[in-house]
């Protein structure tokens, strides 16, 4: 039985990043289907309209509307479970035309956004002796893909977090991992060229785009209750 | 307003529940310190403090505050080295909150 799937006796929630498009919103809708009390956060309003679904509109580098929200999940009476730290943002360009405005939001996003989050998530779970932390990384990262520099530095300053933080938590029954998703036919690649995109999933080990079903799968592990001693692991979807 | 004393009691509260935990005597008044040579308490320990501490304050006062801020981290005397410096500091965070 997967946690997705799974009907709790008493309801946790799972607090999901990113909700307003894309993997994030599918999250949402699959969880909630399924039981979870769930909150979701992006910069835009939700489209989403369910009883046990709590949407804030907050930049998840704006530390006290962050913890503001993670407040609002204490006060819920719903135990926090778990994080899915699924908010990013990506850019494709050379370094040569790169302006450092595309890097500060980058960090801001994809780096101090999992950063705060995680630190609010951990602070809950680790009273509590139990808690599941998913961050985002990318196949970009193993691929030192060209055109993507400012992208990749922050996906990769992701997984080695993930690393770091799953050693710090370790002992307090929170395990803390990453999936790395190949391409995902989501906004997020809708600008690449279609030439790149398929020389992107030519150097897959498994050739085809990722679906939101492959990422399921590893949440659905990643999750689960008894999957309790696997920590610190970079999940690379496809393959690298 | 949240009081001194109340403050207090939640920070030893915590105290307490981490020196059950961890099998260690601490004497609990407002002097324990809490960092340094002379604490019971170690350094994940403060940790695991700091957090208890944080989460019963914010629901005590329905307050957000982090105790573990840029401002604590920069201060010349560590508002972290005893309990009656991190009561101090918890009321002044939530005046400041309460002011903003």
């Amino acid at each position: 039985m997967t946690p997705a799937s799974q009907k709790k006796e008493r309801q946790e929630s799972i607090v999901i990043t990113g909700t307003s498009r894309g993997i994030g919103l599918q999250l949402v809708e699959k969880y909630v289907n399924c039981g979870w009390r769930v909150f979701g956060c992006s910069r835009g309003p939700s489209e989403v309209k369910h009883k046990s679904y709590t949407h804030f509109e907050l930049d998840v580098a704006d530390e006290p509307a962050v913890v503001k929200m993670f407040g609002e999940v204490r006060k819920s009476g719903a135990p926090l479970y778990a994080l899915l730290n699924n908010a990013g943002s990506a850019s494709m360009n050379h370094v040569l035309t790169t302006p450092v405005a595309t890097m500060e939001k980058l960090w801001r996003v994809n780096v101090l956004g999992t950063m705060i989050c995680c630190r609010e998530a951990a602070k809950q779970m680790v009273l509590r002796r139990r808690g599941r932390i998913v961050n985002f990384g990318s196949v970009a990262v193993v691929y030192a893909l060209e055109g993507e520099a400012v992208y990749v530095a922050t996906k990769a300053a992701v997984e080695a977090f993930t690393r770091v933080v799953a050693r710090e938590l370790g002992d307090y029954g929170v395990t803390v991992n990453a999936i790395s998703p190949n391409p995902v036919k989501t906004d997020l690649i809708a600008g690449v060229p279609a030439a790149k995109m398929t020389a992107l999933v030519n150097r897959q080990s498994i050739k085809r785009y990722g679906e939101f079903k492959d990422i399921m799968q590893a949440l659905d592990y990643l999750l689960h209750p008894d999957t309790d001693f696997t920590t610190g692991q970079i999940i690379y979807l496809g393959g690298p | 307003m949240a009081s001194h004393e109340r403050l207090k009691s939640l920070l030893m509260e915590c105290v307490r529940e981490y020196a059950e935990q961890a099998g260690v005597q601490v004497k609990i008044d407002e002097n324990t310190p809490l960092l340094g040579a002379d604490s019971a308490v170690d350094s994940l320990g403060l940790v695991m403090i700091v957090t208890g501490f944080e989460a019963k304050v914010n629901e005590t006062f329905d307050s957000g505050i982090v105790l573990a801020n840029e401002s604590a981290m920069s201060m010349r005397r560590s508002p972290f080295r005893s309990v009656a410096a991190l009561t101090e500091y918890a009321g002044q965070l939530l005046r400041e909150a309460k002011a903003a």
